[in-house]
């Protein structure tokens, strides 16, 4: 099933919670949707859930609107952040509860299975890990358990789309790991469209085929994982998605494939086509590209400032062009310590220029906005 | 427990940290937990033996006892008796159909609060509160107004139709008790039904449509099972309310109808009784009374119990107008809702007019009058035959009894619910079960317990000001805790810390970080014991004499004599002073009180 949504606009009273957004889903695809919370992404699985109708725009199932549908006939899955098991049913009542209603045009009924689809029950509670624990109550299980039993009530019905609302976002951090990738197995081996609202842009990349990037009512950039972190299209996907070091300078030059510019008041190198001379640009350089003390193309002399040890990596903050660089170094590294003077070095290959955020003026940060 | 000035304090701003020094202070509130306080705890614990536990048992020993030997002698006289049999059934049939009454008026108002938006939304929500503050005397007399034989309705309908007679005899039939029930407690089933859903999370309705479930299925598997909690414990306390009902059964019901509060109040006043056997069969049927009733509170208890369990982050419920359009005004479901409208603006909003209406108007030979005679009648110091004393006294004595037993009740009850809500589990079962009798007595069985133990040294109190005050301390007490346990709960213990950790001590953190923290919450159990105390009349009337009547006795007095005009004045006095209760309340939050 393909969903798209087309030049669609909310608003709640007099606050904009979505302006003129399109966005296509393809048939089998996961798509994660994330962003700061109050962008607008948990609007945009409501809509398609069918439980806000938007104030323009259309949302099409394989071509076909599907607005005037309400929400128990769209056949779509629906996992929440809390997933909201029934707490007075037993973890079989709560899978079983969507198979009482498949009647569903869009959601054929189950072929093969028996009366109530207790074979597909139990085949699910497989699938998500939960074999017998048919007859605990949603209050017995512990929070990673219930969010399999969401999965598995949501799955139940055969939905053609599944939506994931923060899925995992009241678990713990290693939970959380481990849940994201069996979610990603699963949707996989059903090959169901999927979109996946997160806040935790590291999930996003870890799970989705594409991600879309949020800010507040708007999408910024759609585009596969790899695409999003190394060629953010606007500041605010660089300064989102990753941990970047995103510094102004000026194009001062062009040097046959690439151009120089001016960071700061030192001269780098960076490799790309486009780029006016005396343009204001914004560099976005991954701490994993920065090598200290190493042959490389472009060359900065710093202090380093501060190390942080972080177990398998050190975060080394290095004070060079009048901005502080993160860069990533491998933690068993003993040479370095803070107010040494180094080498920072990177590729030009390894620059990216994003276009200046018109919205908001760039400042230098070691940190993208982001928790 | 002297706070001992200190030198280094500056104006009115003393620092915690520099005054204090470390030479240790034997002080009796030293100590962590509620080891200190230990000590004031004893106030409320002699209170409730006193007053509530001994007498109680003085009951017992009467009920239970036949020329002083243990017997169920009177027990027994009671269950196998054909009338008292039908004494306490039909206690239980009309406190049920009661509640079913409540349940039918009070849900479809829970429904258009979790649902609709309206103008006076919010003033309506908190309007639910008033049966806690309304005297229930004032409630018979507006149903007596509204629905008796020469009643408003009656008369308008008599006149509309060109009837001869009254044809709706709601008065004085079990149809006005079950009636005049509802409009008290229909409120009760409004608020607890509307809390319990308020805060379903509608994600699970959600949930439940994203499945493929209509609207149909999701309210029946999964949004009535969910409020179904709320709705059974609003239920069980209404049923209670009415099980314990006596100033509506006994105006209402006209004496036509006995309960068990009202059988126990008939054998006790009437005093033409030699044997003293009336006391006998009165304090055995009181006890089986408490015993039921003991028994139903426990069971409410753990139902609140089970209800406190659900606290999550709950996405708010989405309302829509109630008023879209002159279209949707005329669609069929809305014609069943302003119908519904209009069937309680008749019986909550009638009584109250009925009453107002007939505090000025006076009856003459050639039709009536308006007047503001009753107003000036109720504010002489004339002595009255009826009430055996002036009206004027009946206000005053009301007045002051509500500030004493609010004066005596609030600091008991605020030390009581301090312990509670600073006691882990087992010690504050025990506490919550000391409270749980007082709270299931009857104020007639109170009374009836209170009666034999003032007539007896080491208080000889019958007949005083100081017996009614006291048993409307013990009758309020219980209120007050519960309203201020999870006043005190919200009260973060670290903050009490921090400040001792800063060199208070532990007294100086009570008067000046705790205190101030429940200010509001005290006020507001103050205010509410004040009302409570204001609207007694069971008790009241059984431990006052000539000179002790308080409003709600005098206005009872007076409709027992089918005297009206000068009680519709004396209920508006009270209505107006509830009012005022109710605006101090919702301005502080009723919320914060747990009623």
């Amino acid at each position: 099933m393909r969903v798209a949504l087309r030049n669609i606009t909310k608003r709640f009273g007099t606050t904009l919670a979505l302006e003129n957004i399109s966005l296509e889903v393809g048939d089998g695809e996961l798509l994660a949707l994330v962003g700061p919370s109050g962008c607008g992404k948990t609007t945009i699985l409501r809509l398609i859930a069918g439980f806000e109708t938007p104030d323009a725009g259309d949302i099409l199932f394989n071509d076909q609107s599907v607005l005037g549908v309400p929400p128990e006939r769209r056949g779509v899955g629906l996992v929440f952040q809390n997933y909201a098991l029934f707490p007075h049913m037993n973890v079989f009542q709560n899978v079983a509860y969507g198979l009482k209603f498949v009647t569903s045009p869009l959601a054929p009924p189950l072929k093969g299975e028996g009366v109530g689809g207790r074979s597909c029950v139990q085949e699910l509670l497989d699938l998500v890990g939960l074999k017998g624990l048919e007859h605990r109550m949603p209050a017995e299980l512990s929070a990673g358990q219930q969010q399999r039993v969401a999965l598995a009530r949501a799955l139940a019905p055969n939905p053609k789309v599944l939506l994931l609302d923060e899925p995992l976002s009241a678990l713990d951090a290693k939970l959380r790991e481990r849940l994201r990738l069996e979610i990603k197995k699963i949707q996989r081996s059903l090959k169901i469209t999927t979109l996946y609202v997160t806040h935790d842009q590291e999930e996003a990349l870890a799970v989705a085929d594409r991600v879309a990037v949020m800010s507040v009512a708007h999408i910024e950039q759609i585009g596969p994982p790899q695409e999003v972190y190394h060629a953010p299209a606007t500041e605010f996907v660089a300064r989102f998605i990753g941990r970047g070091n995103l510094v102004t300078g000026q194009i001062v030059g062009r040097d046959g494939e690439s151009l120089v510019i001016s960071v700061g008041g030192k001269m780098i190198r960076a490799r790309s086509a486009y780029g006016k001379l005396r343009q204001s640009v914004t560099v976005l350089v991954r701490p994993e590209r920065i090598h200290i003390n190493q042959p490389a193309e472009n060359i900065l002399m710093g202090t380093i400032r501060g190390i942080e040890f972080a177990g398998d990596t050190l975060w080394v903050h290095v004070e060079a062009a009048g901005t502080t660089l993160i860069a990533k170094a491998n933690a068993l590294d003993t040479t370095l310590h803070e107010g040494d003077i180094v080498q920072v070095g990177f590729a030009t290959s390894d620059i990216s220029l994003v276009p200046s955020d018109q919205r908001s003026p760039p400042t230098p940060s070691q940190e993208p906005s982001q928790r | 427990m002297g706070q001992a000035r200190r030198p280094g304090t500056v104006g009115s701003v003393r620092p915690f940290g520099r005054a204090f020094t470390l030479t240790p202070r034997p002080s009796p509130l030293r100590g962590r937990g509620v080891g200190g306080e230990g000590l004031l705890l004893l106030f409320p614990l002699l209170f409730l033996v006193i007053f509530f536990y001994a007498p109680l048992a003085h009951l017992l020993r009467e009920g239970l006892t036949k020329d002083g030997i243990f017997s169920l002698e009177f027990i027994r006289r009671i269950l196998t008796d054909d009338y008292f049999q039908h004494v306490i059934l039909f206690t239980l049939w009309q406190a049920f159909l009661s509640t079913l009454a409540s349940i039918a008026l009070g849900l479809p108002l829970a429904y258009i609060l979790t649902h609709y938006d309206f103008p006076l939304k919010r003033v309506i929500r908190a309007l639910t509160i008033v049966p806690f503050v309304l005297p229930a005397i004032t409630v018979a007399l507006g149903f007596a107004l509204l629905f008796g034989r020469n009643g408003y309705l009656n008369q308008f309908l008599m006149s509309l139709f060109g009837l001869s007679e009254p044809p709706l005899p709601i008065m004085y039939s079990l149809t006005g008790i079950v009636l005049a029930h509802a409009f008290y407690n229909a409120p009760i089933i409004t608020r607890t039904v509307h809390a319990a859903w308020e805060r379903l999370d509608p994600r699970y309705e959600e949930s439940a449509r994203a499945l493929g479930a209509s609207r149909f299925y999701v309210f029946k598997d999964v949004t009535l099972p969910m409020i179904l909690p709320g709705l059974l414990s609003g239920a069980a306390l209404v049923f209670i309310f009415c099980f314990l009902s006596f100033p509506i059964v006994l105006s209402v019901g006209g004496g036509r109808f006995s309960t068990i509060e009202v059988e126990v109040y008939t054998r006790v006043v009437t005093r033409l009784d030699p044997q003293f056997l009336n006391y006998k069969i009165g304090a055995a049927l009181a006890l089986i009374g408490l015993v039921l009733s003991l028994m139903m509170t426990y069971i409410y208890l753990r139902m609140q119990g089970s209800l406190a369990r659900q606290a999550e982050h709950v996405r708010p419920r989405p309302t829509v107008p109630l008023f879209a359009g002159v279209r949707d005004f005329l669609r069929p479901t809305k014609l069943l809702l302003w119908l519904y409208m209009l069937f309680s603006l008749l019986v909550f909003v009638g009584p109250m007019l009925a009453i107002v209406a007939d505090s000025l108007w006076e009856d003459t030979p050639t039709g009536g009058r308006w007047t503001l005679r009753w107003y000036s009648y109720i504010f002489t110091p004339d002595y009255e035959a009826l009430l055996g004393d002036s009206p004027l006294r009946a206000i005053l004595n009301s007045l002051s009894f509500g500030l004493g037993a609010t004066a005596i009740a609030v600091p008991l009850g605020l030390i009581f619910a301090y312990v509670i809500a600073r006691l882990r589990w087992g010690g504050r079962r025990l506490f919550d079960t000391l409270l749980m009798a007082p709270l299931a007595t009857s104020s007639i069985v109170l009374a009836f317990a209170l009666l034999r133990a003032f007539n007896a040294p080491p208080f000889r109190l019958v007949g005083t000001a100081t017996a009614v005050i006291i048993a409307h301390a013990v009758i309020i007490f219980p209120f007050i805790v519960r309203a201020l346990v999870p006043v005190l709960e919200n009260l973060d213990m670290k903050i009490v810390e921090m400040a001792r950790s800063l060199g208070a001590s532990r007294w100086r953190a009570l008067r000046e970080i705790e205190l101030p923290l429940v200010a509001t919450g005290l006020i507001a159990g103050a205010v509410f014991a004040f009302a409570l105390s204001l609207g007694e009349m069971s008790a009241t009337l059984m431990l006052a004499r000539p000179g002790l009547n308080t409003m709600p006795v005098a206005v009872y007095r007076f409709l027992s004599q089918h005297s009206l005009g000068a009680p519709s004045a004396m209920s508006v006095v009270m209505i107006v002073v509830s009012a005022l209760a109710f605006v101090v309340l919702e301005r502080l939050g009723e919320r914060a009180l747990k009623l």
